[in-house]
């Protein structure tokens, strides 16, 4: 292999590790407290849990989503009638079905139980609110928060109304919940790190350039999502079996928001973070609380009761981390990631990769026939005319250069090309299939890569990260992803800087990293729009090296957009000028660039003067 | 009228401006050219206060600029055109001139200039400015710019993204402000151009002034501008 990861061995121990030895220490410090402070333990655990679940999607996808506490009430009634006492469950839970009451689970299976049903719960809530936008889910989310209060404060016969449930059995102690915290964090790191977490992440970096390589937005979220209802739920269900004692209000407005507080000012990005911002805001919490009651420092000085105390606290940390630290606490790393654990020899950074190995082109099966046409494409924008019927071919193995003066329809053309754009009129073929309205998503699956006028970084990827995640959009194995990725980085010169945040490289890096991430779906066709805009001339220079080599090597069809006729004329075979909407010539690019109509409506004649001196 | 004395900027651990001098005179066309990461994108942004120099000193007619917001600064007169453009997209073109103008008394007479000189921007005033071309939203940055009737305007890469034939239109709206003396500092990738365009360029190369002077000095030692700008001119 090329020795090219994400993360080295010692980094995801680290960021394994240094939770749950968090975890392991609040516990250690809780069993052998009062059993006052077994209990504000067990809680703070329980809290963390639900904090993980919430990080798992909101962290992952950069959407807020404030009904995860939903779910941590389903799994909280759900455990809480399995297990209840029949002499109970007969007073307060009349209506609820026999086999329900007479289930007498243990607290291990009524756990698992409940955690499967949030789940998929949030499967089948998710479906509908997943397909809203990513500035609606927070709101749709909230109105399901909202919806599930309703119905078990008003559901009397089965939920015991909004007086709730009392004499669950107390069967969560701090070693359980410190286990399944354990389980939450593994849990979490694993989604976030496997192929599915590096879909999702790219997506909350950039929607548009993740859809673009083939992620489906909608899925990843809704996988995320029902993880995220798994974890709420096994949150919900354990803090039941702690107190004993449940109501529609437990995990309510007020659970939500010192959840979501811990999220962040933790730093929503990272488990560590999730980890962190649980445990800390818990305790200035609990010490808050004492002081709102009434305590004495130090035994000297007595201070008086002071109602509200804890919330006005809370939200001045929030505050405060929003100004102060706005990745909260954690900068938004894992532990692996931090640079004084990396310094302290305790962790280490990913090695600059040496060498890259050849990957076998074209693992993933497509026809190796026909070409992209399109056919008569006409598109209105309220009226404006914008491309007015068009038709274009693309071979594969050969570039054709899209010109024209701006505004004559080359980047609309090309998000209909790739599915952005939907047209009024015409036909998109693929290889000979219809694809005319086909997604990004889905188009990207079938082989076409494009670039956009600006980079669309994955800011706070790697790299590396960011060029194996257009490789993982296509399903391919995350083993594979980076061998194609190191691969793609090797030949487009960007070995040495795959390691650091896409979002800390160079523009003209950044640019080339947008090709490399559209090279790694191993595309057939690969549209380009405006590759050189931003670039000095050395790189300039590099990137027709580079895309001659795309040319000959990937044998992918190339369809240019581009100004620069210093980057146009050498590599492309045809040249196709666009303006106002329509084909005004087509040919080899001496006979376009000598054209006078092309000359008048694009080149301009201080052009002709710079080729005739 | 423009001082920057010994300038440094850095981000976090990593100095990418290394002591830059600079002065710009009333009426004057200065450029700065280089390769990507030269440091003339981060060399604006602290003069306009998007980033505080680490050291050094910039001036303004004599008042020193480090530290003042970047909205106080524009009300000094400095008018940045940014990379990109940035104009507001849902608003209509007449909205984005609207706004740009800091003078509310003569607001009426400056858009009357403004669109006397900008004659598709006229034609297109009530339409949403996202429905320009690329060439034209460039206009109108510049448009907005100057109807804030700037002391200094500065353009950061104003061809970005251009056809030929419009960044020829560009550079004749430019060239037409120059003759009217309004002082400005601009940014392109172009050397050739610029070296043409302006009355005197800085050379820039990893966060450091290699040469600089007019056309006919720059062009009297081409093996500078060989070893920083590569092939040209």
């Amino acid at each position: 292999m090329s020795g090219m990861r994400f993360r080295t061995p010692r980094s995801a121990a680290a960021s394994l590790l240094v939770p749950l030895a968090l975890i392991a220490i609040t516990a250690l410090l809780g069993a052998n407290g009062t059993p006052s402070l077994q209990d504000t333990v067990t809680t703070i655990l329980c809290n963390l849990i639900i904090v993980i679940g919430l990080q798992v999607f909101v962290g992952n996808s950069g959407v807020y989503s404030f009904g995860q506490l939903g779910f941590a009430t389903a799994g909280a009634y759900i455990a809480a009638f399995l297990t209840l006492p029949a002499a109970f469950a007969l007073l307060q839970t009349p209506g609820l079905p026999h086999f329900i009451v007479d289930a007498h689970l243990g607290a291990l299976p009524s756990i698992l139980i409940a955690a499967g049903i949030s789940g998929l719960l949030a499967i089948v809530v998710g479906l509908p609110l997943m397909r809203t936008s990513t500035l609606a889910i927070p709101i749709s989310t909230f109105a399901f928060l909202i919806v599930v209060y309703n119905v078990v404060a008003n559901w009397d016969r089965v939920t015991g109304g909004s007086s709730g449930l009392v004499s669950i059995p107390s069967t969560t102690s701090v070693q359980s919940a410190a286990l399944w915290a354990g389980a939450a964090v593994i849990l979490a790191l694993a989604y976030k790190w496997s192929a599915s977490g590096y879909r999702l992440q790219a997506t909350r970096e950039d929607e548009v350039a993740a859809r673009s390589i083939g992620i489906g937005v909608m899925r990843e979220r809704l996988i995320a999502f029902g993880l995220s209802g798994v974890l709420c739920g096994i949150g919900g269900a354990l803090a039941v079996h702690q107190s004993g004692v449940l109501n529609p209000a437990t995990f309510y407005f007020g659970a939500t928001v010192t959840t979501m507080t811990m999220l962040v000012v933790g730093g929503a990005r990272s488990v560590f973070g999730a980890t962190i911002g649980a445990i800390a805001i818990a305790t200035v919490n609990e010490l808050l609380r004492g002081v709102e009651n009434g305590a004495s420092l130090l035994g000297a000085i007595s201070i008086g009761e002071a109602p509200g105390l804890a919330a006005i606290g809370l939200g001045l940390i929030l505050l405060a981390t929003m100004i102060a630290m706005p990745n909260g606490l954690s900068g938004g790393r894992e532990a692996g990631e931090l640079f004084w654990l990396q310094r302290l020899g305790l962790s280490a950074a990913a090695p600059a990769p040496s060498s890259a190995t050849t990957v076998e082109k074209q693992a993933i099966d497509r026809p190796a026939k026909g070409a992209l046409r399109a056919q008569g494409i006409s598109l209105a924008f309220a009226g404006l005319r914008v491309l007015k019927g068009v038709d274009l071919t693309l071979e594969p193995g050969e570039a054709l250069g899209l010109i024209g003066p701006n505004g004559a329809g080359k980047t609309t053309l090309v998000n209909v090309l790739s599915g952005f754009q939907a047209p009024d009129s015409g036909t998109v073929s693929l290889d000979g299939v219809d694809v005319t309205g086909r997604s990004p998503t889905h188009l990207a699956r079938d082989g076409l890569g494009r670039t956009f006028q600006a980079a669309l970084p994955f800011p706070e990827l790697s790299g590396v990260e960011s060029v194996a995640v257009g490789a993982m959009g296509m399903g391919v194995s995350r083993r594979r992803a980076i061998a194609v990725a190191a691969d793609v980085l090797g030949r487009l010169g960007l070995l040495e800087q795959a390691r650091l945040p896409a979002g800390a490289l160079p523009p003209g890096s950044q640019r080339l990293l947008g090709i490399a991430r559209a090279l790694a779906i191993e595309p057939r066709y690969l549209l380009l729009d405006e590759p050189a805009a931003g670039l000095d001339e050395a790189e300039c220079e590099q990137l027709v090296t580079i895309l001659r080599d795309v040319l000959s090597d990937f044998g992918c069809g190339i369809l240019l957009i581009e100004h620069d006729m210093n980057i146009v004329m050498p590599l492309c075979s045809r040249v196709q000028v666009l303006d106002d909407g329509m084909t005004i010539r087509i040919g080899a690019p001496r006979e376009v660039q000598a054209d006078p109509a092309v000359v008048e409506s694009y080149l301009g004649s201080s052009f002709l003067a710079g080729v005739d001196a | 009228m423009l001082e920057l004395h010994d300038v440094r900027v850095g981000y976090g651990r990593i100095e990418v401006v290394h002591g830059v001098d600079l002065s710009v005179d009333r009426g004057e066309v200065i450029g700065m050219i280089g390769p990507n990461g030269a440091g003339k994108s981060s060399i604006l942004r602290s003069i306009c206060g998007l980033v505080r120099p680490s050291s050094g000193k910039v001036t303004f007619e004599g008042r020193v600029l480090t530290g003042m917001a970047p909205e106080q600064i524009a009300n000094l007169g400095l008018a940045l055109v940014p990379e990109g453009r940035h104009i507001f997209k849902t608003l209509t073109v007449a909205e984005n001139l609207r706004l740009g103008a800091r003078d509310e008394a003569k607001v009426g007479e400056l858009m009357e200039q403004t669109l006397a000189r900008f004659p598709i921007l006229r034609e297109r005033a009530a339409q949403r400015a996202d429905r320009l071309s690329g060439g034209e939203q460039q206009q109108l940055a510049i448009a907005r710019a100057l109807l804030g009737r700037p002391k200094l305007l500065i353009l950061d890469e104003p061809s970005l993204g251009l056809a030929p034939k419009m960044i020829d239109i560009i550079y004749g709206l430019l060239g037409e402000l120059r003759e009217e003396g309004v002082t400005m500092l601009l940014v392109e990738q172009n050397a050739a151009r610029t070296i043409d365009f302006c009355d005197r360029c800085l050379v820039l190369s990893t966060g450091k002034v290699r040469a600089q002077g007019s056309r006919e000095e720059l062009q009297r030692n081409p093996d500078v501008l060989r070893a920083y700008l590569g092939r040209q001119p």
